[in-house]
């Protein structure tokens, strides 16, 4: 029964969680994705040959603007709070299983939250990658996107050895997450956007600005929301049995 | 009555060793699902997530 009350936990959570940050991006962020795409310049042919993608077939299909694109967006959203929110709790109750410390509750749920937040958002992005409106430059795609992985797992796996380890591997723990910033994230040879008209430059500058501090905020919502929940739900349906 | 109460207890203690498994499962796939929607490359996939991805910051374009 472990496995159907975990995924069915965080399928509540996700769903809640992810439909409160929905709602949020709808909002305040998807506006700053919207603006900037105004800018967005068409690639020329050889960029698009070279960037790994095989475009021979034509524009894939993508949801039409309106109402299907942001139908999908939400979606979108659930499903990766569901994915996030099943991982939170999933290591939550391995944490109750194994643990001697204190049993999860709502308030260490939210610290829970916060940490997740700072492996997934914080240190992958705010410290490394940066969050991108559309048409900002950035290294190439597959490089990022496995530092981005192996920030977060670092992140998440160096934490646990801090809060678990003993004084001696507390110290490699904080190596494990400093680590990936120690190596560097890929970075664009050359900061800017790909539209290089200055009024587009100084608009998407503005843009980059207000989305860091949106998606910051939206994080922040989402996780403790997340985390909140999460704890509550292991508390309340999923046994502690060793 | 007594078949059936005797083959539950029989399986309450199966339940309970397999519990870190069904965790780990759960956690595995928490991940894949993460990787599917967020990460993979598939020009549909990228299209239908492309706002949620970005919105959470993982790595566009």
């Amino acid at each position: 029964m472990t496995l159907r009350n975990l995924i069915l936990s965080a399928l509540m959570v996700g769903v809640i969680s992810g439909l409160c940050y929905g709602l949020f991006q709808q909002l305040q962020v998807n506006p700053l994705i919207y603006a900037a795409e105004v800018y967005e310049v068409a690639e020329p042919a050889a960029a698009t040959a070279s960037d790994g993608h095989s475009h021979d077939h034509g524009e894939a299909w993508g949801p039409e603007d309106g109402m299907p694109r942001m139908a999908f967006t939400l979606g979108s959203n659930i499903t990766i709070a569901f994915a996030l929110a099943l991982i939170m709790i999933s290591l939550m109750a391995l944490h109750n299983q194994k643990s001697l410390k204190p049993k999860l509750n709502a308030l260490s749920g939210a610290a829970w939250g916060i940490v997740a937040m700072f492996c997934f958002f914080v240190a992958p992005a705010m410290l490394g990658l940066h969050p991108e409106v559309p048409g900002t430059n950035a290294a190439e795609l597959e490089s990022r996107q496995i530092w981005w992985l192996f920030c977060a797992l670092a992140s998440a796996l160096g934490i646990a050895v801090v809060y678990y380890g003993s004084v001696l591997l507390k110290a490699v723990g904080g190596l494990i997450v400093a680590a990936p910033h120690l190596i560097g994230a890929p970075l664009p040879t050359e900061h800017g956007f790909a539209n290089t008209d200055p009024v587009a430059v100084q608009a998407l500058t503005e843009l980059t600005s207000q989305f860091y501090m949106m998606t910051a905020i939206g994080m922040l919502i989402l996780f403790i929301i997340m985390g909140v929940l999460s704890g509550l739900s292991l508390k309340k349906f999923v046994h502690n049995g060793a | 009555m007594q078949n059936i109460q005797s083959s539950v207890a029989t399986q309450t203690p199966s339940l309970a060793v397999s519990d870190t498994k069904q965790i780990l499962a759960a956690l595995a796939l928490g991940l894949v699902l993460v990787l599917f929607v967020g990460f993979a490359p598939m020009e549909v996939i990228h299209n239908a997530a492309h706002d949620a991805r970005h919105a959470f910051a993982f790595p566009c374009h």
